[in-house]
C-alpha cells in the first residue's frame, strides 16, 4: 500500500496561509465552528533584538501509531486501508474530543454545530483522483510539499523547533532545516 | 413546525400523486420560476485573473452550476507562477459574501449617521442613474465641475474618459495615489515605471521597510525565496522583525522613520570610495556631469551621522553599502510608492533608492529594477478616439497643484483631502461619488467622515456595506472580479509580454454592475459626445473589449482571446541603454535638475519624519498590512476573517512590564489625533520603543456580518496633513504620512 | 381552515408573493419591505436561506448547499427560477414552489422532506420578522406565516 506525507521547509513559508485557505474550500470546512484542518502557526523564539520566528503549516499527519484511534472509544477513527490515511467516521462520532486530548498536534478538532471532530482527510478525493492535496498544490513558494512517504520519509529531518517529539507517534510530515546557501 | 399542510394530509390522506412538471397552476407562479433549461452537471475550469491586489495572478476557477467550487493557480502564469495567496485561494468569500450589496438603493431619511435608520428604498438602475446624472448637472452648471469629487479604487479607462470629459478635477484615486511618490521620481531619475525586480538574479537586496513578504503578493515572496536559494544576501531594515526579516540574511532594527538617513550615508559611502558600477553611471547617468555636487551633497551623511540618527552602527551601514555595490547584483526595490516606510520624508527616501540602483548600475539590467516588457493594451481612447476634452479647470480641494510634480501626474492625496474640504474650501464640493473605497483609507478616519458630512449628495459604489455606503444617498452595487471580463497585462515581473484574460466566471449576481457599465450610463446623460461613436450608437464595453483584444493581437475578438486564457511573447531581454528623463543625453539622472528648478531638492536631503517621540506622546505609531488582508477590503471575508477576525496593540514585554500591562488587557493609545483601545498583544518583534497595530479593522458598519464593530482603526492615531505641512517638510512627491504618528498607551485597569 | 389542495396551494402562494415582492401600493409599506428584507446595511430579516443563517452564525455564504438543494429540487419538477443570477434559497421561492408541491399533489413523503430540508428554518425567519415588524401589514403577515408553517 502506498502512503503518503508531506515535506515542510519552513524557510520558504512566508505565512500567506493559501495552504489555509485552499483546505478549507476544497474540503468545504464550515466556517466560524472552530474547524480549521490546517493552519499556520508562527512561533516567537528569543528576545528584542535577537528575536526569531518560525512559521509552521500543519494538521493531522496522519501517524503511523496514532493515539486518536487508540483513544476513541467508539471506534470512530480508523486507518484507511486503500492509503494509510487515518480517518474520523463522522457517523461514529461522539463527539467525546478524546482525540483532541491526545493528538500532540491539535488535529482533531469539534465542531460547535455538529457537536463532532473533524480533521484533515489528506483530500482522498484528490489524491484518489491523481492529483495533489489542496494545501500543497497551492502553497505558492514550495514550502508545504506532498508525496509518496518512502520517497518523503527519506527526506529532511523528523523534527523542527515546536514540533512535539515524533518518535510518539510517527508522524508523515518531514521537515528540511538547512540554511538558505551563503550568508 | 405546525403546517396547515399536516393537517390536510391528515384529514384527506392524499399521496401517491405523480410527480408533476406541468406549469403551475398557481397565481404568479410563472413571475418567479420558468422551465428549466438543460444543466450540465460537470465541473469546467475557467481561466481568469485574481483582483484582491494589483498583480492580478492568474488562476482557475472550477465552476459546477455556475456556482465557484474551487479556486486555484493558473499554470505558465508569471505574477503567481501557477499559485494563489491565501487571499486569492479565498475569492468565493468575496464572491458570496451574504453581505453584498445587491440592489440599487436609494435613501429616504436625510438625516445621516450610524444610529439614523437610512430608509433604504430599491430603485432601479434606470433611477439610480438619472438621480445621479441629474445631480451632477445641477452642481456642474451651478458651481463648476470643481464641486465634484471622485474618489475610486480601480480607474478603468472608461471613468477616465468620463472624467475627462465632464473636466472634473478632484478626484482621488488608489491606484493614482499608490503609485504617485515612485512615480514622480521614477519619471525624473530612470524614464518611467521601473518597478518590475529581477530577484531571482540579484546578488544583494536591499530593503528600506518594505515588508515585501509578509504581504504574501507572490510575485515578489517567490523572488525573495528564490533569491535567497541563488544565494544572495538579502538586507531589511525594519523596526519590527516580520516574515521578511525572518526570510533576510540580515535585519537591522531601525529607528522608525530614519530609512532616509541609511539610506543617504550608503550613497556617501559608495561615492565617496569610489564603489559605483562605474561603466554603467559613466555611460547611462548624469553622475559625470553633476560629480563635484553631488560629491559634495552627500558628505555631510557620514555613517557616523545615519547612525546618530538611526540606531544602526555606522560600520554595519558602510559595510552594507560596500558589499550591495560589490556585489555586482544589487537591487533596492521601492514599492509601487513609498515602501512600507511610508514617511513624510519618503520623496527623498524613493530618490535616494533609486540612486542606489543607478550608482550599482542596474537600473534595467539583470538583477536589478526593470521596465516592464508588458503588452500594450489599447484604452478605450486609442479604440474610439474622444473629441478635445475640456481644460480642467477650477480647485483642487486637495491642494496637490501646489506641488507641481504631483500636479504633472494629475493624481490626488488622500492625507489633504479633509484638510481642503473643512477649512482650505469649506462647501466647494457639493458631491462626492465614491466607488469601492472606504473611509478606513484615509488618515484621521473621523476627519472624512465629518468632510463628507459637509457633502449635499453622495453616491456610493462597492460591493458589500462599508462605513461609506452608510453615508451614501445613493447605493449601486458592484460586481466582482470573478463576474467580470478583461484585458490584463502581466507588468510585475514581465521580461517578455505575457497578457492573461480575466473571464467572468458567473454572470453578476443580484442586479450588480461594473463600475465602466456605470461611466457609459453616466456619460450617456452627461457627456453624450463623447460615448457616442461615429455610426451613432453608444460605446458598447463588450465591442470595446473585442477591439482591445483584436488591436493588441490577442485574438480576433475577446472570445477568441478568451479560449486561449494567455497569450504571451517570449523574447531576449534587451537592456536599455536611453532613459527618458528628460535628461538632453537620454541618460539616468542623480542629479535632477527639473526638480531645482521648481523649488524642490535636486538631490535628496534628510529631512526627519514628520512626528518625533516627545514628553506626551513618547512612543513611535506603527501600522502594518497583514498577509491574510488586503488592506481594509477583507475583513469581511468570512474565510479570512477566521483566521484573523481583529487586530490588536502590539507592544514589547519590556514595554508592558514597565507600565504592569498584561496581555490580553485593554489599552488605550492616543496621539494628537485622537485615540482606540484595544486588547494588548505582548511580543518580542517590536521595538521597546513603538507600538504596532493592523490596519483594516475597526469597520463600524455593524451591518458587515463578520468584520463590523471588530478592532479599531489605525488610522484615528494618524494626523491627516495640509497642503503646507506637505510644503513645510519638502514632500515636493506627495508620499503619504502614514508611518509618521507617535503616541502613548494607558493600560485600563 | 381549508383542506383542498388547490385553495391550500393559492394560500402559501399569497405568502410566498408577500414576501417575493414589495407593496406597491402604499409607500410606508414598501418602506418596510425594503428595510425588513433587503436593505443593503443588514436587513433584519434577510428572505435568502443562506444570508439568514449567516446572520444566526452559520452557512455564511451565498450559493452555498441550500442554493444547490433547492435548485435541484426546482428543477426535478422541471422549473427553475426565472432570475438565475439570485439564490435560489429566497423564502418566497421556496414557499411558491412548495404550494405548487401542494397544489400538484405531490407525493406526502416528497411534501415532507422539501419541509425538512427547506422550510425548517422558516420558525427562525418568522420570529425575527415578529419582533422587527412594525407597519401594521407585516405584523399580519408574521402573524399568517406563524400560522401556517
Amino acid at each position: 500500500m502506498e502512503t503518503y506525507g508531506w515535506l515542510l521547509d519552513q524557510k520558504r513559508c512566508v505565512e500567506c496561509r493559501a495552504c489555509e485557505t485552499a483546505c478549507k474550500q476544497w474540503n468545504h470546512v464550515e466556517i466560524g465552528v472552530g474547524v480549521r484542518y490546517r493552519q499556520v502557526r508562527v512561533y516567537e523564539m528569543g528576545v528584542f533584538p535577537q528575536v526569531r520566528m518560525q512559521a509552521q503549516s500543519g494538521s493531522c499527519h496522519h501517524c503511523e501509531n496514532a493515539y486518536c484511534m487508540k483513544v476513541c472509544p467508539v471506534k470512530a477513527i480508523s486507518r484507511s486501508a486503500a492509503d494509510g490515511t487515518v480517518q474520523i467516521d463522522q457517523s461514529k462520532c461522539v463527539g467525546c474530543q478524546q482525540c483532541y486530548a491526545f493528538c500532540p498536534y491539535a488535529a482533531p478538532q469539534f465542531n460547535q454545530r455538529t457537536r463532532k471532530m473533524e480533521k484533515c482527510t489528506m483530500c482522498t478525493d484528490r489524491v484518489a483522483a491523481g492529483i495533489q492535496p489542496a494545501c500543497a498544490t497551492l502553497c505558492p513558494t514550495g514550502a508545504l510539499q506532498w508525496g509518496p512517504w518512502s520517497t518523503i520519509s527519506q527526506m529532511g529531518s523528523a523534527t523542527t523547533d515546536n514540533f512535539a517529539n515524533p518518535k510518539q507517534t510517527t508522524p508523515h510530515i518531514r521537515f528540511v532545516n538547512e540554511p538558505y546557501p551563503g550568508k | 413546525m405546525a403546517l396547515t399542510r399536516r393537517n390536510l394530509l391528515k384529514s384527506t390522506g392524499a399521496a401517491g400523486a405523480a410527480l408533476l412538471t406541468a406549469p403551475g397552476a398557481l397565481k404568479g407562479f410563472d413571475e418567479h420560476f420558468r422551465p428549466a433549461s438543460a444543466v450540465s452537471a460537470a465541473a469546467t475550469k475557467i481561466t481568469t485573473c485574481c483582483g484582491v491586489c494589483s498583480p492580478a495572478c492568474g488562476l482557475q476557477a472550477t465552476v459546477q452550476d455556475g456556482v465557484v467550487q474551487f479556486i486555484e493557480g493558473l499554470p505558465g502564469d508569471a505574477h503567481g507562477e501557477g499559485h494563489l495567496c491565501g487571499k486569492g485561494a479565498a475569492g468565493a468569500g468575496f464572491l458570496y459574501d451574504p453581505d453584498r450589496l445587491k440592489y440599487p438603493m436609494k435613501r429616504t431619511n436625510p438625516n445621516k449617521g450610524f444610529e439614523e435608520d437610512p430608509g433604504w428604498m430599491r430603485i432601479s438602475w434606470q433611477e439610480a442613474l438619472d438621480t445621479i446624472a441629474g445631480k451632477m448637472k445641477g452642481y456642474v452648471d451651478a458651481y463648476g465641475a470643481e464641486s465634484l469629487l471622485f474618489i475610486t479604487l480601480p480607474s478603468p479607462d472608461l471613468w477616465a474618459r468620463f472624467i475627462n470629459a465632464m473636466g472634473i478635477v478632484n478626484r482621488v484615486d488608489h491606484i493614482d495615489v499608490c503609485f504617485q511618490t515612485d512615480r514622480v521620481i521614477q519619471k525624473y531619475t530612470t524614464g518611467g515605471k521601473t518597478w518590475c525586480n529581477d530577484f531571482e538574479n540579484s546578488k544583494y537586496i536591499l530593503l528600506f521597510g518594505w515588508d515585501l513578504v509578509t504581504k504574501a503578493k507572490i510575485v515578489y515572496a517567490n523572488g525573495v525565496v528564490k533569491a535567497r536559494s541563488n544565494g544572495a544576501k538579502v538586507v531589511h531594515f525594519s523596526p519590527t522583525y516580520t516574515a521578511t526579516s525572518r526570510m533576510s540574511s540580515e535585519w537591522q532594527n531601525i529607528k522608525p522613520g530614519t530609512d532616509l538617513a541609511v539610506a543617504l550615508a550608503m550613497i556617501n559611502v559608495i561615492v565617496s570610495e569610489n564603489l559605483y558600477n562605474k561603466e554603467f553611471v559613466d555611460a547611462y547617468s548624469n553622475f559625470g556631469q553633476y560629480e563635484s555636487q553631488i560629491r559634495a551633497h552627500f558628505a555631510e551623511y557620514t555613517p557616523a551621522w545615519a547612525e546618530r540618527e538611526s540606531g544602526v552602527p555606522a560600520a554595519d551601514i558602510a559595510r552594507i553599502a560596500r558589499e550591495f555595490a560589490q556585489s555586482g547584483g544589487g537591487i533596492a526595490p521601492a514599492h509601487k510608492k513609498t515602501l512600507c516606510a511610508n514617511y513624510m520624508n519618503a520623496s527623498q527616501l524613493v530618490h535616494a533608492i533609486s540612486i542606489l540602483n543607478i550608482l550599482a548600475g542596474t537600473v534595467d539590467r539583470p538583477g536589478g529594477r526593470y521596465f516592464a516588457r508588458a503588452l500594450a493594451i489599447p484604452g478605450v481612447d486609442a479604440v474610439y478616439p474622444p473629441p478635445a476634452y475640456p481644460a480642467k479647470k477650477g480647485v483642487r480641494v486637495d491642494g496637490r497643484d501646489k506641488l507641481p510634480f504631483v500636479q504633472e501626474t494629475d493624481t490626488g492625496l488622500f492625507s489633504t483631502l479633509a484638510d481642503g474640504m473643512l477649512n482650505k474650501y469649506p462647501g466647494q464640493i457639493k458631491m462626492a461619488f465614491w466607488n469601492a473605497y472606504t473611509i478606513l483609507g484615509f488618515p484621521n478616519p473621523p476627519r472624512i467622515e465629518q468632510a463628507m458630512k459637509s457633502v449635499e449628495f453622495m453616491v456610493a459604489m462597492d460591493f458589500i456595506p462599508t462605513d461609506t455606503v452608510s453615508m451614501a444617498d445613493i447605493v449601486l452595487p458592484s460586481a466582482m472580479y470573478l463576474e467580470t471580463n478583461d484585458i490584463v497585462a502581466r507588468d510585475y515581473q514581465a521580461k517578455y509580454a505575457q497578457t492573461v484574460a480575466r473571464t467572468a466566471v458567473a454572470a453578476p449576481i443580484f442586479e450588480t454592475k461594473t463600475a465602466g457599465y456605470v461611466a457609459i450610463e453616466l456619460g450617456k446623460r452627461l457627456c453624450p459626445d463623447y460615448f457616442k461613436l461615429a455610426d451613432g450608437s453608444w460605446i458598447n464595453p463588450n465591442t470595446l473589449l473585442d477591439e482591445k483584444a483584436k488591436r493588441a493581437g490577442l485574438g480576433v475578438d475577446f472570445n477568441q482571446f478568451k479560449a486561449k486564457g494567455m497569450v504571451e511573447a517570449p523574447a531576449p531581454f534587451v537592456p536599455r541603454t536611453s532613459f527618458a528623463t528628460g535628461d538632453a543625453n537620454n541618460k539616468c539622472q542623480v542629479y535632477v535638475p527639473q526638480f531645482a528648478a521648481k523649488g524642490a531638492e535636486a538631490l535628496p536631503k534628510w529631512h526627519p519624519k514628520r512626528d518625533l517621540p516627545s514628553e506626551q506622546y513618547p512612543l513611535y505609531f506603527l501600522t502594518f498590512i497583514p498577509g491574510i488582508h488586503k488592506r481594509n477590503t477583507s475583513e469581511n471575508n468570512r474565510i479570512l476573517n477566521e483566521i484573523m477576525p481583529s487586530n490588536a496593540v502590539i507592544l514589547n514585554p519590556a514595554l508592558a512590564k514597565t507600565m504592569s500591562i498584561q496581555e490580553g488587557q485593554a489599552v488605550v493609545i492616543r496621539s494628537r489625533a485622537g485615540q482606540i483601545e484595544l486588547p494588548a498583544h505582548l511580543s518580542e518583534i517590536i521595538r521597546p520603543d513603538a507600538v504596532m497595530v493592523a490596519h483594516g479593522f475597526g469597520h463600524r458598519s455593524r451591518y458587515l456580518g463578520a468584520a463590523g464593530g471588530k478592532g479599531a482603526r489605525d488610522g484615528d492615531i494618524i494626523a491627516d496633513a495640509s497642503i503646507d505641512d506637505f510644503l513645510a517638510a519638502g514632500n515636493y512627491a506627495g508620499a503619504s504620512c502614514i508611518m509618521d504618528a507617535v503616541c502613548n498607551i494607558t493600560p485600563i485597569a | 381552515m381549508t383542506s383542498d389542495p388547490q385553495e391550500l396551494g393559492q394560500l402559501y402562494s399569497g405568502l410566498a408573493h408577500s414576501l417575493l415582492e414589495a407593496p406597491a401600493d402604499d409607500p410606508a409599506a414598501e418602506r418596510e419591505y425594503y428595510r425588513l428584507f433587503l436593505s443593503p446595511e443588514g436587513a433584519p430579516c434577510p428572505p435568502w436561506q443562506s444570508v439568514f443563517m449567516a446572520a444566526e452564525g452559520e452557512t455564511p455564504r451565498l450559493m452555498g448547499p441550500a442554493h444547490h438543494s433547492a435548485l435541484a429540487w426546482y428543477r426535478r419538477y422541471g422549473f427553475e427560477p426565472a432570475l438565475e443570477t439570485e439564490p435560489a434559497d429566497h423564502l418566497g421561492l421556496l414557499l411558491l414552489f412548495y404550494a405548487h408541491l401542494l397544489a400538484a399533489e405531490a407525493p406526502e413523503a416528497e411534501q415532507a422532506l422539501f419541509e425538512v430540508q427547506h422550510l425548517a428554518w422558516a420558525p427562525r425567519f418568522i420570529e425575527r420578522l415578529e419582533r422587527n415588524a412594525v407597519h401594521p401589514r407585516f405584523v399580519a403577515l408574521a402573524a399568517e406565516l406563524a400560522l401556517h408553517l
